[in-house]
């Protein structure tokens, strides 16, 4: 539905060409929502702006719809207001000299459509504020701004819906709700979707796939399990949830089971992939198991249970975030996250296990 | 909302783009028309506003011809202006003049500013009175207020030193050195306040609070603290009041002349005013006023280009703590309020005292006898008073029109367009390069331009709205320039992709939301091309009399009385005014 092809945007900051978006390539299948995920300053936005026609790239080819809206090369160039598009802006940019009501039907007006009362209520209903209607936008909350800001993208059926970081002016429990919402409506109005932000949790939750951005170039791109689970990029693995990171020397492991092991600096770590030569592997710490002090059946393998002193521990509620030292002085340190109920002492002595499967290869 | 437009559904998306541009737009190159035409446009208009005036002053100090005739080019003119040795006392009286002014108005009007923004006193809810009022008067009311009230023979004050104290010589003078700065002080002491009241506004209290952290009084956390933050702003302060004070005309006029103290700009004045005229030696003289302005305008420069560095809003918009009085209450406030009267209350007393006595009078109970309403019929009769009146009411709208015009559409460029940066740039600074050039040297330079150039507009309303948008033009752009500001540029990204036009999205959403700013920079461009004196003594022709002309004209022919009847009633007219427009204004912000 979206595509991008060899997008190049540069800006000018302090005598210098910077690339914003340095030669990006990527192709938006229909009705599915995609996100853009990056840290700040990664050229996310630039490049949602691109897709919208309020930024020209220097060069590049941008098609929406079968449509080319920009061609470098054969010098098209449609302007924002002829490609059929819906946007939420960060700022939601509600017109504050117009009511709720007109503020949607905006979009009906300029464009010539019919029916703009009809279509307009549909809207307003579609997110909930049908009431609201005769109300002047200044006089709304964040969360209500947000909606009519969603309103006004939809009301016209856009063939693409474009989402700039909308949710980052909320708290954080409007957030999630918004998010929940945000979800919903897609999978109502199935239509396309291009979201922008820099959270990844939010990134995981909405997104059929996320193409993960850093410094204008595409890192990364998948659906939010291949991405967390099996990312092929350490940048990947760091930016989608924590990580810990190890290196060693991989080869073949013997037995049935398969698999190999890898010869790090505090000893050696079975893993489901295949792989051989200098590696980097990253277990999430979520996937690193405190074993019972007893020796139990987890035992009997002895397969990736390491023994380790505990440096911290926090509390986060639902969950207890440790920081474990391997034994052995490699001076190897853990992240381990861990129900919140298990009871754990500083100082105090443990034993880890994570499974084969878990410890994954990068490439 | 209304009725559904007419059933005009949303065309089939064609396989190629309606518009095609023939290269991507780069900062250079001709993208978009419209753009490259509004600049070019904005450019053309803005230059020829400024330069030609500018430039025809070169000319006419180069030659010894007067306008109109064919050009004698010599060096002879410089000899003559430069020649003189009495022009340098003038000089140096002006350079007096302007420091010791522009320090004064400082001094007074950051303390007005600081008691209004930083503590509690009451005098605070009377910002916008202070503010606002003294804009409603012309120069001349002030200056005449204050001969009335200290002048020699006529003053109030002198007079009721004789008749109640029997002293025979005026205790206070207004005509002398001490007499002009001293009505310059007051006449500036608005914009003053003006100009500094923001800066207050804006320091981050946290900067002080840290202060009072430490253990420092309030008067060190000032001295220490507080002023040194502002220095940049201080400073740049003081170079524009310079540049004001040198320029000014009213006060050493109506005061120097009478009191033999001549200053450089009624030297240009009455090379002016000679007969024959000498046009080439006002020209001459204008130059070197020029440079001592462009010299200034580069240290403002130099100083407020650091101000960026110092620069304190916090961004969440919370007012800057509140220094309480306590005891030092009354004498504060009492002194903020005698500083409005003599900036307002008094001069406006005396007048309306005046306007309704037959001959000048100490207020008495006696007096109050001869009150007449003789003077305000006379002032209706005399002269062209009343074309006066409607002439400047038209020429400030119209310039103040024009000029805003001009400040929308090139904070609009500034802010929004992001191709021909550089030109817009230029033009920008074009366009405020009026601050450094004193009203009379755009009234000499438009008066030749239009002598020397067969185009009949000399003598016209024409070229006087040319002069006050010339002159105003910093003001608009400044004042448009921050409403514009103000919005943020999603607003109008989310018109142009709910599919309107780059002139629908102008209509519908900026011009609306930034119509207060619009609206205020007319009104402002307004009263003071209403006031503006110094260029229109120049200008102004029988037929095209503005009343800041006439009220000298009147003043010359000792019709004090009569005077103070005239500009009671177009006062009265001007508060009318304004009232009405803030009336209509609050009727369409209710929509806002």
């Amino acid at each position: 539905m979206i595509k991008l092809t060899g997008v190049i945007k540069r800006f000018e900051a302090e005598r210098e060409w910077v690339a914003a978006v340095d030669d990006l390539t990527l192709a938006v299948e229909a009705e599915s929502f995609f996100t853009l995920l990056g840290p700040s300053g990664c050229g996310k936005s630039t490049l949602l702006r691109c897709v919208a026609g309020l930024e020209t790239p220097d060069s590049g080819e941008i098609e929406i719809g079968g449509r080319i809206v920009f061609s470098s090369r054969s010098g098209v160039n449609v302007p924002p207001n002829k490609r059929r598009i819906g946007m939420v802006f960060q700022s939601y940019a509600i017109w504050p000299h117009m009511t709720v009501f007109e503020n949607v039907a905006f979009p009906l007006e300029v464009q010539g459509l019919t029916e703009v009362r009809e279509r307009t209520a549909k809207a307003l209903a579609m997110v909930e504020l049908q009431q609201l209607g005769g109300r002047y936008a200044s006089r709304l909350s964040g969360g209500q701004q947000q909606r009519v800001a969603f309103a006004r993208a939809i009301v016209a059926e856009p063939d693409v819906l474009l989402l700039d970081e909308p949710l980052s002016n909320l708290d954080a429990a409007l957030r999630q709700q918004m998010a929940v919402e945000l979800r919903k409506l897609h999978e109502r109005l199935r239509i396309t979707t291009l979201y922008v932000t820099h959270d990844q949790a939010e990134a995981l939750a909405l997104s059929d796939q996320i193409a993960l951005i850093s410094r204008g170039r595409i890192v990364e791109v998948g659906s939010p399990e291949e991405l967390y689970s099996r990312p092929r990029i350490l940048f990947t693995a760091q930016f989608l949830g924590g990580a810990n990171i190890l290196t060693g020397t991989a080869s073949r492991a013997e037995g049935e089971a398969g698999g190999t092991t890898v010869a790090t600096a505090f000893g050696t770590l079975w893993s489901a992939n295949i792989a051989s030569g200098p590696v980097t592997v990253f277990i999430r710490p979520e996937d690193i198991h405190v074993l019972a002090d007893e020796l139990g059946a987890d035992d009997r393998e002895g397969k990736n249970v390491f023994a380790c002193i505990v440096l911290s521990d926090r509390f986060i509620g639902d969950s207890r975030q440790l920081e474990l030292l391997v034994a052995g002085g490699s001076g190897t340190v853990l992240r381990c996250k861990v129900r919140g109920r298990l009871q754990v002492k500083q100082g105090a002595t443990v034993r880890v296990r994570v499974d084969p499967g878990d410890v994954t290869v990068l490439e | 909302m209304g009725p559904p437009r007419e059933a005009r559904r949303a065309p089939a998306p064609p396989l190629l783009a309606h518009e095609v541009v023939r290269e991507v737009p780069r900062s250079w190159t001709a993208s978009i028309p419209g753009d490259g035409l509004l600049v070019s446009g904005l450019g053309v208009v803005v230059g020829y506003l400024i330069l030609p005036p500018l430039a025809v002053l070169f000319y006419g100090s180069a030659t010894d011809t007067p306008p109109a005739l064919t050009p004698h080019f010599t060096f002879e003119t410089l000899r003559r202006a430069y020649g003189r040795w009495t022009i340098y006392p003038a000089l140096l009286n002006s350079i007096a003049y302007a420091a010791i002014t522009a320090t004064l108005v400082l001094i007074v009007g950051g303390f007005l500013a600081w008691v209004v923004e930083r503590t509690d006193s009451v005098v605070r809810r009377m910002t916008d009175l202070f503010a606002l009022a003294p804009v409603l008067m012309p120069a001349i009311l002030l200056i005449s207020g204050w001969i009335l009230l200290i002048g020699p023979r006529s003053g109030l004050v002198n007079l009721m030193a004789r008749d109640y104290l029997g002293v025979r010589e005026p205790i206070l003078n207004l005509y002398s050195f001490a007499g002009m700065v001293w009505v310059g002080m007051l006449q500036e002491l608005p914009l003053a306040f003006l100009w500094l009241w923001p800066a207050f506004r804006s320091m981050n209290p946290e900067l002080e609070e840290a202060g009072l952290a430490s253990g420092a009084g309030m008067l060190t956390v000032l001295r220490r603290i507080t002023l040194p933050i502002l220095r940049p702003t201080i400073l740049g302060a003081w170079i524009i009041f310079f540049i004001y004070s040198l320029g000014a005309l009213s006060v050493p006029l109506l005061i120097g002349l009478p009191a033999k103290i001549f200053l450089y700009s009624t030297e240009i004045y009455l090379a002016y005013r000679r007969v024959p005229t000498d046009l080439n030696l006002a020209s001459a003289y204008s130059l070197l006023f020029l440079a001592v302005t462009s010299v200034s305008i580069y240290f403002y420069h130099r100083a407020t280009a650091d101000a960026a560095r110092f620069v304190t809003v916090t961004g969440r918009g919370y007012r800057p703590r509140l220094i309480r009085l306590g005891r030092w209450q009354i004498l504060v406030t009492g002194l903020a309020i005698v500083i409005l009267l003599f900036v307002a209350g008094l001069p406006l007393f005396v007048l309306v005292w005046n306007a309704f006595m037959p001959y000048p009078q100490a207020p008495s109970w006696r007096s109050l006898r001869l009150v007449t309403t003789g003077n305000f019929a006379a002032a209706l009769n005399y002269g062209p008073a009343q074309r006066a009146v409607i002439n400047s009411l038209g020429l400030g709208l119209a310039a103040g029109l024009a000029a805003a015009i001009l400040g929308a559409l090139l904070g609009w460029c500034r802010l929004r367009l992001k191709s021909y940066r550089r030109t817009v740039a230029l033009v920008d600074q074009l366009a405020t390069a009026p601050i450094a050039m004193p009203g009379m040297i755009f009234g000499v330079g438009l008066m030749w331009l239009y002598l020397v150039l067969p185009v009949p507009v000399y003598g016209t309303h024409l070229i006087l709205v040319l002069a006050y948008v010339a002159i105003h033009l910093p003001f608009a752009v400044r004042i448009c320039g921050s409403g514009l500001a103000q919005l943020h540029p999603e607003l109008e990204e989310a018109g142009r992709v709910a599919g309107a036009t780059r002139f629908t999205t102008m209509r519908r959403i900026v011009l609306r939301l930034a119509a207060p700013a619009f609206a205020a920079s007319v009104l402002y461009v307004a009263l003071r091309s209403f006031r503006e004196y110094a260029a229109s003594i120049f200008l102004a022709a029988p037929g095209t009399e503005v009343f800041a002309v006439l009220v000298l004209d009147m003043w010359e022919g000792g019709n004090s009385n009569i005077l103070s009847a005239y500009v009671t009633m177009v006062m009265l007219l001007l508060g009318l005014a304004v009232v009405l427009s803030y009336w209509v204004g609050r009727r369409a912000g209710i929509q806002l």
